[in-house]
């Protein structure tokens, strides 16, 4: 036999010794999923990022002590000490805290017109870490509409609030003795109009 | 003229055992895909004009059948509540439990649902982050949270009422709590996350359907034809393909036609829920499309403990149907009537279709 006919049946012998091994090891031709080293393309997996649901802060009827803020006039809402009312307040994180994102502020103006029988004192809270600028579009606003706007740091949110870094609105609804009755990122209209009438009804909650 | 040497014959003879290996493994292939299909019929059972206590189903997800009463709970995402009917043929109203909110016995968003062997009905709130547990009557009992979860966490109580939950965000394919809220174990660690720009974790791969069979702890993934199994001291047993088992690549789509299974170009294969019913697993695959048929395909795999294949329940999909397929929710069902018929909530379309034999 000569030399190159060897070569030959080494090179066909060796590819089915490898050929029957990976059939053995089950691996090569029926792409199993490799856990350890995840060959899955990154990019196809990108959107599930924004899957991930961020916790409430707060438990349910846990109750907001020292509550402060100001807004844009720099009057006080004194929260704490405000026990005549339910509370709505709505948080949004802007890059600009002079400037505010106006259909996110018209879709509250219409969660207040859809519960407008209800004695509640809504706040708009604008979060951000640049210097705050009051504008005339936001005293606007705040007059025209009746809902009190105000602009604190990111690092007051996560002092009171115990929020940072949302990407959703959270929303928060505290009753006369601020206790906690809803918070959560993201919620509809819908669904807070619906939350709030049914915890009027609900009255006082009992002391833990 | 071609004058054939001793040195071609051998030439020949090599290329003869090298093709043979390949001629004899796909008939080994084709021997994996016998086995049993039986497709079912579909009726519709609720449908969404039919009103029930002044209202009516509004994207139902999840239905259970209780093991104590016989009862029908559907947990309906639209109305953040779940609805009790009763076992009887023409299903009757009984009982609604929950609504929305943050409050004891209150949803925001019901994320999985199961029904323990004495009718206590589990509830996982992904918004609220939380497992409330009711009883068989509705009563609110106790409520507990369960740290991060996803869109599309699953929950299976065990037969003494530990609850598997799926908790890759934890940290864990498997975190097992008892009835009262205390963690008694985690399984399987999850490790390689990819991280995006903002340094969070996307653990999709790990998302899956935890299932307790025997003292096994198992977890069948969402996103890939794999299984993992565990001991009950949360030892790995074994990691398995179901590729194999299931006849069926990322790359080739089986379809019975004429008694033959036909290959063709196909997309890949997602599960959308794993249950344990009467001695086997079922596996329910994401509703696609087949390329062949052009119809919209919705397989259950039926599975022995050993991971052997039984046979496969087709469930067929109307083209008004389709909106399943972009609701990217888990797809959950129910075995009913001794496997004889299926339970299919239809998220979007607000109605549950009943499959079965005939």
């Amino acid at each position: 036999m000569s030399r190159k006919v060897k070569l030959i049946i080494i090179f066909f012998l060796l590819l089915d010794i490898s050929y029957i091994t990976l059939k053995g090891l089950n691996l090569s031709f029926l792409n199993l999923p490799n856990i350890k080293g995840l060959l899955y393309d990154k990019s196809s997996y990108n959107s599930s990022i924004f899957n991930g649901i961020e916790p409430p802060p707060f438990e349910y009827g846990k109750k907001l002590e020292n509550h402060f803020i100001e807004d844009i006039y720099s009057n006080a809402i004194n929260v704490s000490e405000n026990n005549k009312c339910f509370k709505l307040i709505r948080i949004v994180q802007s890059k600009n805290t002079d400037n505010i994102n106006i259909d996110s502020f018209i879709n509250f103006v219409e969660l207040q017109n859809d519960i407008s029988n209800r004695d509640i004192l809504y706040v708009y809270i604008i979060s951000s870490n640049e210097s705050n600028k009051i504008t005339e579009n936001l005293k606007y606003l705040q007059n025209k509409y009746n809902i009190a706007i105000c602009q604190v740091s990111t690092n007051f949110l996560k002092k009171v609030y115990n929020i940072s870094n949302f990407r959703c609105e959270y929303n928060m609804l505290l009753d006369n003795n601020n206790n906690i009755r809803l918070n959560d990122f993201g919620l509809d209209n819908e669904l807070i109009r619906e939350i709030v009438q049914y915890e009027f009804s609900k009255g006082l909650l009992r002391e833990n | 003229m071609i004058i054939f040497k001793k040195k071609h014959c051998y030439q020949f003879i090599v290329i003869l055992v090298f093709m043979s290996n390949f001629t004899s493994c796909s008939n080994e292939d084709d021997e994996l895909l016998h086995y049993n299909i039986v497709t079912y019929v579909q009726k519709v059972m609720i449908d969404e004009n039919y009103y029930f206590n002044d209202e009516a189903l509004n994207r139902p997800y999840i239905i259970k059948i209780s093991p104590a009463s016989g009862e029908m709970i559907i947990a309906d995402r639209g109305n953040r509540c779940l609805y009790v009917f009763s076992k009887q043929d023409t299903f009757t109203f009984i009982n609604k439990i929950g609504r929305p909110g943050q409050g004891p016995g209150e949803f925001l968003s019901i994320g999985s649902m199961d029904v323990d062997n004495q009718g206590d009905i589990y509830v996982l709130d992904n918004n609220n982050m939380r497992l409330t547990i009711f009883s068989k009557d509705g009563k609110y009992l106790h409520s507990f949270r369960v740290g991060s979860t996803s869109t599309s966490t699953s929950i299976f109580v065990t037969s003494n009422q530990n609850i598997l939950i799926n908790s890759p965000k934890n940290g864990y394919y498997i975190t097992i709590y008892n009835k009262f809220g205390e963690k008694l174990k985690v399984i399987g660690n999850v490790s390689h996350y990819f991280e995006d720009k903002y340094n969070r974790h996307n653990e999709r791969y790990a998302e899956g359907f935890p299932l307790k069979i025997d003292d096994k702890y198992y977890i069948f993934f969402k996103h890939m034809p794999y299984s993992k199994i565990y001991d009950k001291d949360g030892n790995l047993i074994s990691e398995n393909s179901l590729l194999n088992v299931l006849g069926i690549n990322s790359k080739t789509e089986y379809i019975p036609k004429n008694g033959k299974i036909k290959f063709s170009p196909y997309i890949p294969v997602f599960f959308d829920n794993a249950d344990f019913y009467n001695e086997n697993i079922y596996l329910i695959t994401r509703p696609y499309r087949s390329k062949i048929t052009n119809n919209f395909r919705c397989p259950i795999f039926v599975l022995s403990k050993e991971l052997k294949i039984q046979k496969e329940i087709e469930l067929p999909l109307n083209e008004n149907d389709r909106i399943l397929k972009s609701t990217g929710l888990i797809l959950y069902f129910e075995i009913i009537n001794n496997e004889e018929s299926v339970l299919l909530p239809m998220h979007d379309a607000s109605k549950i279709l009943i499959y079965s034999v005939k």
